[in-house]
């Protein structure tokens, strides 16, 4: 296994470095990310479609039913999107929601609310910094750390649980965390936002966005200009960690039933909304307004595939076709494809 | 008459907000030395990439033997023996020298005997230029110095007909200058064409027949070298009358130690280093390649480890374990290679100059952005950074720009003791003359200063005392006035 990465890698490498020996710009295969622009012209088009194709498209109904169904992922992809901006990633997310969502689930014959989703929460920030410090203090590639992380906390999740669902049944809190509302507001949507809007501020206006940036950009010259680089990839993991748990509360709650075999397969749906955000998974680049622009883009083409009646596997070809026709213009724009 | 071996017609190659050529015309003869100079930003490296099919032209034709051909790509201009030996290294760092050298042109074989002919070849070529490296070396692991000569040897290994130098010196040594040089000499007379760029004049002066001048994009004129001086070369370059900068050294009273290292040694790197830099010196470390005053310059920043002495700053003993422990205690490092250890090329310039002073600019975590955008702009002004403003991503400008911007954001910082390691690679005359004064500035407001620097006459001027190194330890030590080239050179090899 380890050697099959490592010759990945290292093919991965020469290519780039074969791009950057025929000297195009040498960042351009680096900084291979999807454009702006047509991102957001996707999102219009979906839109505009989806009002033509179905009349109560745009109804605040129907909105609210296509951000319930991408709030986990879009939390999920705002944790990642951090990690990738440091040039890494994290295959752990669904088994750190799952491990963290039986521990919490553990707790439910205390009937404290608070001790239920504190233990959730604190077990994924947990899992999330030791990946963290794996990757950061020990400098172990976060692929294979968050892989054995992945294996390991589903692993832990079916023995602590012994295989069986758990149900939060007795806990009004949390139950009201998937399927209450503020304002008429559904709380997975209101926890959407305001974590979105959170990352934001902490991507682009804090000076941690700063360190995140640099670290990711050019790991080496972040160091020598005094930032904490371990530090900065270490903490990420760790939001990675707690962003996960969040979401794999917010659909325990939602299906108010706790599955130690969930989230299969999670996390590459999450990295692919991250990836077509637009940040580039050697790092630097990325942003959160991107990866929420891509979770509703997600969001969108399913719930109208879902109105039309269309299959699940069809959903799936239709859904990888707008990320080929988001992340193509992107790439030739770039002169990468030819 | 023959045509000439490379033209190049009216060039026009525009950024957003920049013409970085317009109407260039430009032609090469079989057999001579074309130099283009200009300030940093004046478009050089952009007209030679579009030489070089690296960057596309918005107009304007390119002919080779006359006629015209579509360089849409690299290896078209190399299919047509046109070779380029980029300003900003481009080299595998996981592939050997060898390997590098001869990337994308191996002799076909079998793999054991392949790679015993490749390093043999590239020993050939780097015998050439009289450089002892060992061509089964990793790239990575080389310094920048042995990198630029890397990128020379694979230049020539394509046995071009036209070559294209693009700052080759800016890191090399005094004496492998004088090596690159006498090759240059050998290919021309072997009729090849070589058009060379570079900031050090006596060189251009020395090696070129003609010379074309480049001024914010555009050619001020083409000359013949001979009969045309220094002075009247830097007057076409900056448009104005140059008053030829006089040393900017200034007598400084010198004050306690500030920085001082007690035999610090790296098994199997260096050894015995023993300095001292008072407040107000400025001190340098001279030496040839493979020296290791790299290293020493790196450990005293906490990047690399020492297994033996100590390291004392304001007189007190300090354990540096990362770069952060010697910021901590004021120490700042200008490194050399912008591109791997200076800058954060995919963040924008006021980014780059705002990350070593993140801390001071933060108000509860966040940026405070007016005055991050104040300083910027006043280390812009100062040291005169040709940019369309801080926004402006530090990979879009000019080599010598973005020298620039690592020298300004040590100074934002401004911490007691620099450590510069080449402040001013690949800087123009006049911005040279500029990072010299500010530096004697800051050993004036009584900064310590440790200094390195490939041209030793440059040393000599701005420094007060020299130490040499040879071989990982210290081999002379000269105050100012006891400087001489020959004596401190006579220690390079002690
Ligand atoms: N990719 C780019 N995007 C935007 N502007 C660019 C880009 N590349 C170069 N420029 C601009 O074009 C101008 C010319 O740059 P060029 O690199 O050719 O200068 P130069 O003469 O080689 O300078 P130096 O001596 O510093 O190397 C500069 O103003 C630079 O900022
Ligand atoms: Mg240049």
């Amino acid at each position: 296994m380890t050697e099959k990465v490592g010759e990945h890698v290292m093919t991965m490498s020469t290519l780039e470095t074969q791009v950057a020996s025929q000297a195009r710009p040498p960042d351009a295969w680096r900084h291979l990310s999807v454009s702006e622009t047509s991102r957001v012209a996707v999102l219009i088009a979906l839109l505009i479609a989806g009002q033509a194709i179905t009349p109560s498209f745009l109804s605040l109904a129907n909105i609210h039913v296509i951000l319930l169904a991408v709030a986990a992922i879009g939390i999920m992809a705002y944790g990642m999107t951090l990690v990738v901006i440091t040039g890494e990633i994290d295959l752990s997310i669904a088994g750190i929601a799952i491990l963290s969502c039986i521990a919490g689930g553990l707790m439910i014959p205390t009937g404290s609310a608070a001790l239920v989703i504190g233990t959730t929460l604190l077990t994924g920030l947990a899992i999330g910094l030791i990946n963290g410090i794996l990757v950061a203090a020990l400098g172990i590639p976060s692929l294979i750390t968050t892989l054995g992380m992945l294996g390991i906390s589903r692993a832990l999740a079916n023995i602590f649980s012994g295989g069986q669902a758990l149900y939060p049944e007795p806990i009004a809190a949390y139950l009201w965390l998937g399927r209450g509302d503020l304002v008429g507001i559904p709380l997975p949507v209101v926890l959407l936002v305001v974590l979105g809007a959170a990352a934001i501020a902490l991507t682009k206006y804090s000076i941690f966005g700063r360190a995140l940036y640099a670290t990711g950009g050019n790991v080496k010259a972040a160091a020598l200009s005094g930032i904490n680089v371990v530090g900065v990839r270490a903490v990420v993991f760790a939001i990675s960690g707690a962003c996960a748990a969040l979401a794999g509360m917010l659909e325990s709650a939602r299906l108010s039933y706790i599955n130690p075999a969930g989230f299969e397969g999670m996390e590459l749906s999450v990295l692919a909304v991250t990836v077509l955000g637009g940040a580039s998974l050697s790092g630097g680049s990325g942003s959160i307004t991107g990866t929420v622009v891509a979770a509703l883009i997600i969001g969108i083409v399913n719930n109208l595939l879902n109105q039309l009646g269309v299959s699940i596997y069809l959903q799936q070809v239709v859904t990888a076709a707008v990320i080929l026709a988001v992340v193509m213009p992107g790439m030739w724009q770039r002169g990468i494809a030819k | 008459m023959s045509a000439p071996l490379l033209e190049v017609k009216s060039i026009r190659k525009t950024y957003p907000g920049v013409i970085a050529l317009s109407d260039v015309t430009f032609d090469l003869k079989a057999g001579e030395v074309h130099a283009v100079v200009g300030e940093n930003g004046a478009g050089k490296s952009t007209l030679l990439s579009v030489m070089n099919g690296l960057v596309a032209p918005d107009s304007g034709e390119i002919r080779i033997d006359g006629q015209p051909v579509v360089l849409n790509d690299p290896t078209v201009a190399l299919a047509n023996r046109l070779a380029l030996v980029h300003q900003e290294l481009v080299l595998c760092p996981n592939l050997s020298v060898a390997e590098n050298i001869f990337l994308g042109r191996e002799p076909a074989g079998r793999l054991g005997k392949t790679r015993a002919m490749l390093n043999r070849m590239a020993k050939d070529l780097l015998d050439q230029i009289h450089v002892n490296l060992d061509p089964s070396r990793a790239v990575g692991e080389l310094s920048l110095n042995e990198q630029q000569i890397v990128e020379i040897c694979r230049a020539l290994a394509c046995r071009p007909r036209v070559l294209v130098f693009d700052e080759p010196t800016a890191s090399l040594n005094d004496d492998q200058v004088v090596h690159l040089l006498a090759v240059i000499r050998k290919l021309k007379a072997n009729g090849l064409g070589i058009v060379y760029v570079s900031h050090r004049l006596s060189e251009v002066m020395q090696i070129s027949d003609r010379v074309t001048v480049l001024r914010d994009g555009s050619v001020v004129a083409t000359r013949d070298m001979a009969g045309l001086n220094e002075a009247a070369l830097v007057a076409l370059m900056v448009g104005r009358e140059h008053k030829p900068g006089q040393s900017a050294y200034k007598e400084r009273r010198c004050g306690d130690v500030a920085l001082e290292t007690k035999a610090i040694g790296k098994a199997g790197v260096f050894d015995d280093i023993s300095l001292q830099v008072r407040t107000g010196e400025i001190v340098g470390i001279a030496g040839l390649l493979g020296c290791q005053r790299e290293a020493v310059v790196r450990a005293i920043f906490g990047d690399q480890s020492i297994d033996r002495g100590e390291i004392r700053v304001q007189g007190r003993k300090v354990q540096l374990r990362s770069p952060r422990d010697a910021i901590a205690f004021g120490i700042g490092f200008m490194p050399a290679d912008r591109k791997r250890e200076g800058l954060i090329l995919p963040m924008s310039v006021g980014d780059n100059i705002a990350m070593t002073i993140l801390r001071r600019l933060g108000r509860l975590g966040f940026m405070k952005r007016r005055q991050r955008n104040a300083t910027a702009n006043s280390l812009v002004r100062t040291l005169a950074i040709k940019t369309n403003g801080l926004s402006q991503l530090a990979s879009q400008l000019s080599g010598g720009n973005q020298q620039k911007i690592v020298i300004g954001k040590w100074i934002a910082r401004g911490g007691d003791i620099v450590i510069a390691e080449d402040p001013t690679r690949g800087v123009d005359v006049g911005a040279k003359f500029e990072i010299w004064r500010t530096i004697q500035d800051l050993a004036e407001q009584g900064k310590a200063i440790l200094l390195l620097t490939t041209e030793l006459q440059e040393m000599m001027d701005a420094c007060d005392r020299i130490l040499v190194m040879s071989r990982g330890r210290v081999t002379g030590h000269f105050h100012r006035k006891d400087f001489s080239a020959e004596a401190i050179a006579h220690c390079f090899v002690a």
